[in-house]
């Protein structure tokens, strides 16, 4: 029988104690209350609760026509939408910012002089909140700002970055995946360190050339850091950008509503608390199921072992 | 025997208690909360309007507490406060919160508050379309405070450049186009007309030409149902809006609601006009001044088609908490008087740039001299009582307003780049009265919340900011 480190048998829950109340006061209480205040219709105080079973979720998944209390007609279908959108975002700012991030983090790796410099230079950003990343590029963009002046120097042409319905999107993904690139290349520059010399010494006299050896040999012994940045890169574009979409994008704009930002406009200004939760459950359930997803595919090709 | 522990540790004790009754405050003066949206430059005003408050009652204090960076972040503090009946006895509610606050329960209408004599006072003093905005079915609910006019601003220079009368502005929609056409042709600026893609100068426009936003006496007589987006004066003014767009007089960020980016644009003199609040007077006078061109001030274009009626007030309004005892309530009527005596409305207009809403601070400023060193304000105070007090004038009064502006931002932003008017129109008219709809649906006629309710009403908004961490990273 394994000792255990706790002479007393209760010591141990004793000490755990103080965590778990926590937990349970500040995230599975109100994770089971919103369960239950997503069956129900507030009144736009907050209070007043009229149970209504699963209507919101059927107002937010159905995109058909329902009718109201006066028998008139309404449409919901923006959420699909909305819906569509945060998981493009988000492929879009994992799989660049990932792929980029790795790039970065190889050419960081190299012995150059002064490398340290622009290893910090390169990890800065991410001390930014998103928000004011966001700020940074809204002044860039600006229709009259200094992007544009360099644009139309070269394109004689002024796009509108920050009305196009295709181009603020577009803003939103590379300004989060430049606030996160520094977090991303910390990881892979310590996971590209940890890969021994001797094992891409030993690939190369068998005759693997560089390609070969850093995707056949490499690549596979950072896995456990890549798999770790996939899912903290995925909670990051469904969450974390929240502060850049409310800055470049704005409540009005439809073309950068994700899945987050919908909620909190329900929320705080139509003050629609029943439809804000079940959002909140659905996106939840979406960002687990992703992740539950992902650990089952991939932890299988995680090669722990260097 | 004085080094004793035990001594030492006696005497500490004996000392405190000594001291504690000077850590009492000598006076049992009422405290009544005050919370607000104001910060900076208006932050500092609050401050010391509050203090001098305090300073002549010494039996109330008011404490005063800027509870968010912006309006709608202070509105979601007091309805979280007031569902936990720990709600201030005053609270700051922006223009468009009003029907909201109404609707919610949280707040006593002032004017159960105000005893005859003072009621009468305000109405008398406070000038009618302010007063319009915040009386509804005769019950004045809030008391007005802070508020603005929309107004034009333009650079002199450029004016004097393009060869036009640089002492005043465009009164009207045609003369604003014919004055953006001799500018941009003599070049004298880059672009003519900065404004932001906002639903706020399309509802001044309506109020001008005399329509209602919404039906039922603009939501004022009854629970508003339908809105008028598919009116011809809506038409008129997104018809005029596309021309200024495809003729390229108009300049935006392209972002929704950027009233920063249109200020920049006219401030760096890229354009030759803006239209804004009367509440950034102050701080366009000093970007002018760095950016060294002169100011001018002119009333808000209109449609000359239409009989001009007047602007809407825009800015905040003061409601008095629901739940607190009659002393309290008191204190607060005494405050809320306070400040709108002449005196301080004077100093408040001044440290902030806010209209002076009463006669007699209308009065007391002149009799200062103020308005002919400050001809700006005296532009901004002239619209406002040149406006006629009509229903379409008071404003709408819905309480999904800032869902419903926000649609509109869309139908602006969709029309200007190239949609058409009528049936953008028709496509947001159906949208904003569904949002009325749904809004009027969920309200219920003295059902009450339970405390479990309550308490998740909390719980599931603590859910929602965890799961969004914001600029905390």
């Amino acid at each position: 029988m394994q000792q255990s480190a706790f002479r007393q048998r209760w010591l141990p829950y004793l000490l755990l104690l103080p965590m778990f109340a926590i937990l349970i006061l500040f995230i599975y209480y109100p994770i089971l209350s919103t369960f239950r205040l997503s069956t129900y219709k507030a009144a736009p105080n907050g209070l007043d609760l009229t149970y209504v079973g699963l209507d919101n979720y059927t107002r937010l998944l159905n995109p058909k026509l329902s009718t109201n209390a006066n028998g008139q007609l309404q449409i919901q279908g923006d959420y699909i939408l909305v819906f569509l959108r945060s998981v493009l975002f988000s492929a879009l700012i994992v799989g660049g910012g990932l792929s980029i991030s790795l790039g970065v983090a190889v050419l960081a790796n190299q012995k150059l002089r002064g490398i340290r410099i622009y290893r910090t230079l390169l990890i800065w950003p991410y001390a930014i909140s998103p928000a004011i990343i966001g700020v940074i590029f809204l002044f860039m963009f600006n229709p009259v700002g200094v992007v544009n002046y360099v644009w139309n120097g070269i394109f004689h042409t002024r796009p509108n970055w920050l009305g196009d319905p295709l181009l603020t999107p577009l803003l939103v993904v590379i300004a989060s995946i430049w606030k996160n690139l520094g977090y991303n290349v910390i990881f892979f520059l310590a996971g590209l360190q940890n890969v021994g010399t001797e094992v891409v010494e030993a690939a190369a006299i068998d005759g693997a050339n560089r390609w070969l050896r850093f995707w056949r040999i490499v690549f596979p012994l950072l896995s456990p850091f890549t798999f770790f940045l996939f899912v903290t890169n995925l909670t990051y574009s469904f969450f974390d950008i929240f502060g850049t979409v409310d800055v470049l994008g704005g409540p009005g704009n439809d073309s950068t509503n994700i899945l987050i930002y919908n909620l909190y406009q329900d929320l705080q200004t139509n003050h629609a608390t029943g439809l804000a939760a079940a959002q909140s459950v659905l996106l939840f359930g979406i960002v687990a199921a992703i992740t539950i997803l992902q650990f089952r595919t991939s932890e299988r090709r995680v090669y722990y072992g260097a | 025997m004085f080094r004793n522990r035990l001594f030492i540790f006696t005497m500490f004790v004996v000392l405190t208690i000594a001291a504690s009754p000077a850590a009492v405050p000598a006076h049992a003066a009422l405290e009544i909360t005050f919370w607000h949206a104001m910060g900076g430059t208006n932050g500092k005003a609050v401050a010391s309007l509050v203090d001098a408050f305090n300073a002549s009652h010494p039996d109330i204090h008011v404490t005063q507490q800027l509870k968010g960076a912006s309006y709608n972040e202070e509105l979601n503090n007091v309805i979280a406060a007031m569902q936990q009946k720990q709600g201030p006895n005053v609270a700051q509610i922006f223009d468009l919160g009003s029907a909201f606050a109404k609707d919610s329960g949280f707040f006593t209408p002032v004017q159960t508050l105000l005893s005859a004599d003072q009621l009468k006072q305000i109405q008398g003093d406070v000038v009618p379309p302010v007063l319009s905005y915040f009386t509804v079915n005769g019950t004045l609910n809030s008391l007005p405070w802070n508020n603005s006019n929309p107004l034009l601003y333009y650079n002199k220079e450029m004016f004097t450049a393009a060869g036009l009368d640089p002492a005043k502005g465009p009164t009207t929609w045609q003369d604003l186009e014919a004055d953006c056409a001799k500018i941009i042709a003599s070049s004298a600026a880059p672009n003519c007309l900065s404004l932001q893609i906002y639903g706020w100068p399309f509802e001044q426009w309506m109020a001008l030409q005399g329509q209602e936003f919404a039906n039922n006496g603009n939501g004022r007589a009854g629970l508003a149902t339908q809105t008028n987006l598919t009116s011809d004066a809506a038409k008129n003014i997104l018809t005029f809006w596309k021309d200024m767009a495809v003729k390229k007089y108009w300049i935006s960020t392209g972002k929704i609601e950027d009233g920063t980016g249109a200020k920049q644009i006219f401030a760096s003199k890229q354009a030759a006009m803006l239209i804004d609040s009367t509440g950034s007077l102050g701080g366009l006078t000093q970007n002018a001044s760095d950016a060294g061109f002169t100011l001018g001030e002119g009333f808000m274009p209109a449609n000359a088609d239409v009989q001009r009626v007047g602007v809407i007030v825009g800015g905040a309004s003061l409601w008095a908490g629901a739940g607190h005892s009659d002393d309290e309530n008191k204190a607060t009527v005494t405050f809320m008087m306070w400040l709108l005596a002449p005196e301080q409305m004077a100093l408040w207009h001044q440290g902030t740039g806010y209209l002076p809403i009463t006669k007699s601070a209308q009065k007391l400023l002149t009799d200062q001299g103020w308005f002919t060193k400050n001809p700006g304000q005296k532009v901004a105070v002239d619209q406002l009582n040149a406006g006629q007090a009509t229903t379409a004038t008071a404003g709408g009064f819905m309480g999904p307003f800032p869902q419903i502006r926000t649609l509109v931002d869309q139908a602006i932003q969709a029309v200007t780049s190239g949609a058409d008017v009528n049936a953008t129109l028709t496509d947001t008219k159906a949208k904003a009265d569904q949002a009325l709809a749904d809004y009027n649906s969920r309200l219920t006629s003295g059902a009450a919340g339970t405390a479990a309710a309550t308490m998740s009403a909390t719980m599931s908004g603590t859910m929602s900011t965890t799961m969004a961490p914001t600029a905390a990273k």
